[in-house]
């Protein structure tokens, strides 16, 4: 395996310091400067409407846009410039399951083997492993263009899994899948969490938040407008307080 | 109702149609467009040509010594008119797949209260429009051409305007009749991605190889003389016997020609109407619900067991194979890729066969490197278009790529290098045929290699780092999926540039500086100013490709914010 650089454990999976970004001809920013810390084990979810700016965080995250204003660092390797060493530490689920759809599943798996150098004998078990978790069967010797859109986002999310990262960032993971998957996601999720490994994902759904995470953040506007912990809280709780407004029921 | 409904939908086509042809949409390529209709008006004005010098030298056969220049123009119209009937047919099969299954507009109107009929109606009017204009290109040029061998009347021009109105109906009809099939043979075929793609080479192959021959045999038979030993008494009775019973293309030179003018209108017109009814009951019963069971269906083979987890490979590796799998599983990238570049070296040898005899009769000197440098770069720029869509191809997972730990270098690298293998294998292949063969010395085989692999690199480098600047990334998931940008016709444009200069450059060394300085001179000159052209053009290209391109490869951004 390529060699991760992950330093001691005061570093936090993610640091974003004064996020800023705007799109080219945008009048506004879609993020307006944000700053949040992820740790590791703790599963935070993104919460917001569309539009208010949890896909352009994630994506500036990643490196997939580009940022000007502000600092992002994955367990502290910088994003901006060349960013090989912070990438080496999360595996990403993109919310469009951009994959590259003329490869079989087992194909694009091993693609992505190859990018994280993952060794024959580990990917084999690993594989293995994520097969009964997401259970894919034999279409993962279908051709890609040939999946629903659930099996799609199970190949994104195993194939972002081949490495082990240290961090896994997800964008609207739980759209498409079937209850027993989103299930199994969950667990999956909460046993990586436990193992020491860290999650960001983004969501609408707020029954997911209650059940999985560990941390909420409530995106509006391009700011964050509540960061708090999701351990304890009641039924019903989240909607109220934040996605309720006037009366009116926005989510 | 269904009329009402028709004309909706036409009112949405025909918009679409005009705006195709204005360009005033977004995605409009203008440079794309005057190519393809320069590039239509060059084939049109060199095949007139052709068939005006054989017009002229075959009516003017005699038979027993008797001239019956009528009959000859009317055997010849015959042939010509089976030609065109069996490739305005050929246009309509392809008009009607590309405007029934290639639709993506039907995934709407099957959810809306619209008609098989209604839609039939819509598709067929606008496909009409398009058979027409091209009827107008092959129809018209040819009778134009067929009038000025001898004088002929109202009833030709008159005739030439009905069949004009008609010849797309039929081609449609006939286009409707075996439009299933033909999807029905082409969607097997392309699941089997190398039989489709050995299946596609030969056919193009045979194609080029069977109309060298053809122009060939007329040029022997004009130039010659040989045509009147060819058209002997015997001959010119079997050919007369034949086109006599050419149904139907005999009564279209019916209508133009002789006095059983009505007789041929009514044939005609029958078969139009038998046709077009054929034609529409198949296409409103068949072809939409066939698009309809193609737009929910898998197209192609899709499963590929056995082959299990495959050994680990180095990045670089690991991103060529991406782009070799992209080739092979893409129908149209592949053709692009491999079917072009076994067919290039095949254009070389019987272009170089050509202009060397030409050259050598006209200026008699031996110019055979300058035509081949020429040849080679002009086909291998023209045949190396795969790589105008090197980024757009990606479409969104380009956007994927970028969150990889990979470094801009690799990813590019990899593209660069896999169009390259593609453009150098041709290239090695057509300079070793031209050096084998005796045309040029093996230094000059080995100089020519170098030369046109310089400027098939430069040609890579521009046209991937002028994609990074304009992508359009691909959408569609379909097997056939193509980029929508002008990077192609800018780069087809700008290399026959390159190439005339190159070649321009050669000659002119090659000959002028020959004869005047001698041909020690000449050839120096010539070898030495075209390797100074293509490492310029390399240096010129890797600096484009390169500077900057870390910046630019991070700020192409894409997908939903």
């Amino acid at each position: 395996m390529k060699k991760r650089d992950i330093p001691s454990a005061d570093v936090p999976a993610v640091r974003v310091a004064g996020l800023k970004k705007k799109y080219p001809r945008a009048a506004e920013y879609a993020v307006g400067g944000i700053s949040f810390e992820v740790q590791r084990g703790e599963i935070v979810g993104l919460l917001g409407h569309n539009g208010a700016g949890k896909s352009t965080t994630l994506k500036c995250l990643t490196g997939m846009l580009p940022y000007r204003e502000g600092e992002i660092s994955i367990f502290g390797n910088p994003v901006k410039g060349d960013a090989t060493a912070a990438k080496m530490c999360f595996g990403f689920v993109t919310d469009d399951h951009a994959v590259f759809s003329k490869m079989t599943g087992l194909e694009y798996i091993a693609f992505m083997a190859d990018v994280y150098g993952v060794p024959k004998d580990v990917r084999e078990s690993r594989v293995e492993e994520l097969q009964k978790c997401f259970n894919l069967g034999d279409k993962i010797d279908n051709l890609i263009s040939s999946y629903s859109h659930g099996m799609k986002q199970k190949i994104c999310m195993m194939s972002s899994l081949i490495h082990d990262p240290a961090l896994w960032i997800l964008d609207e993971p739980m759209l498409g899948l079937d209850p027993t998957t989103m299930n199994a996601v969950s667990e999956f999720m909460r046993a990586y969490a436990e193992k020491g490994g860290a999650v960001l994902f983004s969501t609408h759904n707020l029954d997911a938040v209650r059940r999985i995470c560990d941390r909420a953040m409530v995106i509006r506007g391009g700011l964050i407008e509540a960061d708090m912990s999701v351990k304890g809280i009641g039924d019903g709780e989240l909607p109220e307080r934040f996605f309720l407004r006037g009366g009116e029921v926005e989510e | 109702m269904i009329l009402r409904t028709a004309g909706i939908l036409l009112k949405k086509e025909a918009r679409e149609f005009r705006r195709d042809l204005t360009g005033s949409g977004k995605s409009s390529d203008i440079p794309g467009k005057l190519l393809s209709l320069a590039l239509a008006a060059a084939i049109v004005a060199f095949t007139c040509f052709v068939l005006k010098r054989f017009a002229e030298m075959y009516v003017d056969i005699e038979i027993n010594r008797v001239s019956a220049p009528y009959s000859r123009l009317y055997e010849l119209t015959t042939a010509i008119y089976a030609v065109l009937i069996l490739v305005n047919a050929l246009g309509g099969v392809r008009t009607i797949n590309r405007s029934i299954f290639g639709s993506g507009d039907l995934r709407i109107f099957v959810t809306l209260p619209v008609s098989s009929g209604a839609m039939y109606l819509s598709k067929i009017a606008v496909a009409y429009l398009k058979q027409f204009v091209f009827g107008f290109f092959t129809v018209l040029p040819v009778n134009v051409t067929l009038a000025t061998c001898l004088p002929l009347g109202a009833q030709f021009y008159g005739m030439t305007a009905l069949i004009l109105v008609l010849m797309p109906l039929i081609s449609l009809a006939v286009g409707s009749v075996f439009a299933l099939p033909v999807y029905a043979l082409t969607r097997a075929i392309s699941s089997r991605y190398v039989i489709s793609l050995v299946v596609a080479t030969a056919v193009t192959g045979v194609a080029f190889w069977l109309y060298s021959e053809v122009l060939d045999f007329i040029a022997n038979l004009i130039s010659t003389g040989d045509a009147r030993y060819f058209f002997d008494a015997e001959t010119m009775r079997e050919i007369a016997r034949v086109t006599n019973n050419l149904f139907p293309a005999s009564c279209f030179a019916d209508m133009l020609l002789t006095s059983d003018m009505p007789a041929g209108v009514g044939w005609v017109l029958l078969l139009t109407a038998g046709l077009t009814a054929a034609g529409a009951l198949i296409g409103r019963l068949m072809l939409i619900p066939a698009a309809q069971d193609r737009l929910f269906s898998l197209n192609s083979r899709h499963v590929y067991k056995g082959h299990g987890m495959p050994a680990p490979r180095s990045v670089f590796l690991t991103f060529m194979k991406k782009e070799f799998v992209q080739v092979l599983r893409t129908p149209s990238y592949a053709f692009r890729y491999f079917s072009t570049a076994i067919i290039m070296p095949l254009m070389v040898y019987f272009c170089m066969d050509i202009f060397s005899e030409l050259v050598g009769m006209l200026v008699l000197v031996d110019c055979d490197l300058e035509i081949a440098v020429f040849l080679i770069v002009m086909f291998g720029i023209l045949t190396n278009t795969y790589c105008a869509g090197n980024i757009s191809r990606d479409g969104e997972f380009f956007f994927t790529m970028k969150t990889l730990p990979v470094n801009y270098r690799t990813v590019i690298g990899a593209k660069v290098a896999f169009c390259f293998i593609g453009s150098a294998i041709p290239t090695a292949v057509s300079a070793g045929l031209v050096g084998g063969l005796g045309y040029v010395e093996p230094w000059q085989a080995v100089y020519l290699l170098f030369v046109t692999l310089a400027v098939s690199a430069a040609q890579i480098c521009f046209a991937t780092r002028r994609d990074l600047g304009h992508p359009r990334f691909v959408v569609a998931e379909s097997a056939s999926a193509e980029e929508g940008d002008s990077t192609v016709s800018v780069l087809v444009i700008i290399g026959l540039l390159v190439s005339v200069v190159i070649g321009v450059v050669a000659l002119y060394d090659g000959i002028y500086l020959k004869l005047t300085y001698g041909e020690a001179y000449g050839e120096t000159a010539s070898v030495a100013s075209v390797a100074v052209i293509a490492v310029a053009l390399l240096a010129a290209s890797l600096v484009y490709l390169f500077v900057g391109l870390d910046k630019k490869y991070r700020e192409v951004s894409g997908g939903a914010a």
